[in-house]
């Protein structure tokens, strides 16, 4: 094969893997994934949690709801965020179940494309500042030492409203699988380069 | 005293993981969702002479449960730690065949290596699990599945049947080829024998493996008999050869198709029986576990993925390593496209093929780092390749020691 055939397979190749990497697909779902801890006395015993999402600034409706599904091991609660969403909800409102109860949150992660994309401690998810409107909650305590947050709910329908501000830079967590894209023709390239190579030299082996 | 001390070694290596296979059953049998408590408590009591038929029906696959009876019908123990042996007996053979495989392999390779070292492979082998990462959020596949009892149960026999295959294919490209884990050299013949016998015991601890062990070796025969067709090399020869190995794996196919037919076709499933096989979108049900299918391929096969991109050529040119990647290639596509109907469309049992080819997997890749590993090299290079494979394996390994123990 002459040097300028090598050449131009290789440039049909590498046009390939490029259109393959920024191609544009479907993006993955997205998962809020709320932590209450480990702790037996934290264990809670309800999905009885809704997710509200606003698109383009409209309203909050039960059209435009997630019920939350419960992972009893992790104690966790999770959404789960259908991509057709992407670049479109400008706004969260979390709504709790209707008891009196006082919750310990540990942290917020949000994940796609299997990756956890942001990962934020209680005390920051539920300060002052991204959450500037609750209803039906006692009190809100964040104590910033252990990055957790004491949420008092009551059975007066509790939610609360979480800043456009945070709801963007969640709703901007959806992932498009660059990387893992990249990771592949990555390791196509590798195994292609180490065939050629041979670094330990096995020709005539076995 | 070269032999106490590689007795001590195995001994205790053996004695760590039946330790933690037992306190990991015990702990599992409670758990209403666990499979051992469904096969322990709500299978295995079927096995009675009025419900034999419902019992095989709903477990065909009964190597597991035999054992169970051995244990606690026979030697009259109760019935969770009957369970926990006989969980142990299968941890204890798959050990057993790990220790004495990788032993043959580095013989054939004039390799020398302590039996302690032999002792902490076979160990690794038996518990690796999936690289556990923070900021992944996907279910990464396991190569020892500890949840499954009937799963940990075929995986000695999945690498039995592969060192068999590897050898006979050995002797069948050339009559001088001296066995790597038996001694074929002497006649093959007996060794079809036990190949057909392995299959067969295979299908009864669990029928996944061989449900995707023989297609990938009737391809790689196919494949290899239509090269000597091409090249006129004795390929009436070779049909014969490939008639004997299909003739290994009658019995194996037998079986298979007497349970899948119970299975699937009589419904034998009772309990959920509203699940049938059924042909799903591409990946439909890996998604309801990952969204991230290839990072969680990552996560499973961190280290051979990596002894795959050091020396590439080892396993392409190969043809029983080739065997290994169709084996994974076929699996993957019956994990993609297959699936059940009904209640059980989440249970993933099409997956089992796939975690028996990676700890196929596994095995050689771990073969082949204790050969690469017993040379000198100069390159800083590859030196700095090797251990960095010999941390993931042992990553690997530690993951596994951490699920064992439940942490």
């Amino acid at each position: 094969m002459t040097k300028q055939i090598r050449f131009f397979i290789t440039c049909i190749i590498c046009i390939i893997a490029l259109i393959f990497v920024v191609f544009p697909v479907k993006a993955s779902n997205m998962r809020i994934k709320i932590n209450f801890g480990i702790e037996a006395e934290d264990k809670i015993y309800t999905d009885n949690f809704n997710l509200y999402y606003a698109i383009d600034g409209g309203d909050f409706s039960e059209e435009y709801k997630i019920k939350g599904t419960l992972d009893d091991e992790k104690n966790e609660i999770t959404f789960k965020i259908d991509p057709s969403l992407e670049k479109k909800i400008t706004q969260f409102m979390l709504a709790f179940p209707e008891e009196d109860k006082i919750l310990k949150l540990q942290s917020v992660a949000v994940s796609s494309g299997g990756l956890i994309k942001k990962n934020y401690t209680a005390d920051y998810f539920f300060n002052n500042s991204n959450v500037p409107y609750t209803h039906g909650i006692g009190s809100i305590n964040p104590v910033s030492t252990r990055g957790i947050a004491y949420i008092k709910t009551t059975t007066d329908a509790p939610y609360v409203l979480i800043s456009e501000d945070l709801s963007t830079e969640i709703g901007r967590s959806f992932s498009n699988y660059h990387i893992s894209r990249i990771v592949l023709v990555l390791l196509a390239v590798l195994s292609i380069v180490s065939y050629r190579v041979n670094v330990f030299g096995v020709k005539n082996e076995e | 005293m070269k032999n106490k001390s590689s007795y001590i070694s195995y001994s205790v290596f053996l004695v760590v993981l039946l330790y933690l296979t037992y306190i990991y059953v015990m702990k599992a049998l409670p758990n209403h969702l666990s499979d051992y408590n469904g096969h322990t408590y709500v299978y295995y009591p079927l096995f009675t002479r009025e419900h034999i038929w419902e019992a095989l029906s709903l477990a065909p696959y009964c190597m597991w449960h035999a054992v169970v009876f051995l244990f606690n019908k026979i030697m009259l123990m109760p019935l969770n730690n009957s369970s926990a042996y006989s969980a142990c007996v299968f941890a204890a053979l798959s050990f057993y065949v790990f220790a004495w495989t990788i032993k043959r392999s580095v013989k054939y390779h004039s390799v020398e290596i302590s039996d302690f070292t032999i002792a902490f492979l076979a160990f690794l082998l038996c518990v690796v699990q999936p690289i556990s990462l923070p900021w992944a959020d996907v279910t990464a596949y396991s190569p020892n599945p500890l949840y499954s009892p009937t799963q940990m149960c075929v995986r000695a026999f999945t690498v039995l049947c592969f060192c068999l295959v590897s050898d006979i294919w050995g002797l069948q490209e050339n009559e001088n080829y001296v066995g790597k884990y038996f001694h074929v050299e002497n006649g093959s013949k007996k060794y079809y024998i036990m190949l057909a016998l392995a299959l067969f015991l295979s299908t009864m601890a669990k029928p996944t493996f061989a449900e995707m062990f023989i297609p990938a070796v009737a391809v790689m025969m196919l494949i290899k008999l239509l090269i000597r067709v091409t090249q006129k090399n004795e390929p009436g020869e070779y049909f014969k050869k490939c008639l004997y190995m299909l003739y290994a794996a009658i019995p194996a196919l037998v079986s298979i198709l007497i349970q899948f037919f119970t299975y699937f076709l009589f419904k034998g499933h009772g309990v959920e029986a509203d699940g049938s096989f059924i042909i799903t979108r591409f990946l439909e049900v890996w998604e309801i576990y990952s969204d991230n299918v290839i990072l969680s391929m990552i996560l499973s096969l961190a280290f051979p993925m990596l002894m795959l991109l050091m020396d590439t050529r080892f396993f392409i040119k190969n043809s029983d390593r080739l065997l290994i990647i169709i084996c994974l290639v076929i699996s993957f596509f019956e994990s993609a496209f297959f699936g059940e109907s009904g209640g059980k469309f989440a249970n993933c049992n099409f997956f089992w093929p796939l975690m028996s080819a990676m700890l196929l997997l596994f095995f050689v890749a771990v073969e082949r780092l204790v050969v690469l590993s017993a040379r000198d090299y100069e390159n800083r290079y590859q030196r700095l390749l090797i251990a960095g494979a010999w941390i993931l394996v042992i990553f690997h390994g530690f993951f596994g020691v951490l699920e064992l123990i439940g942490a």
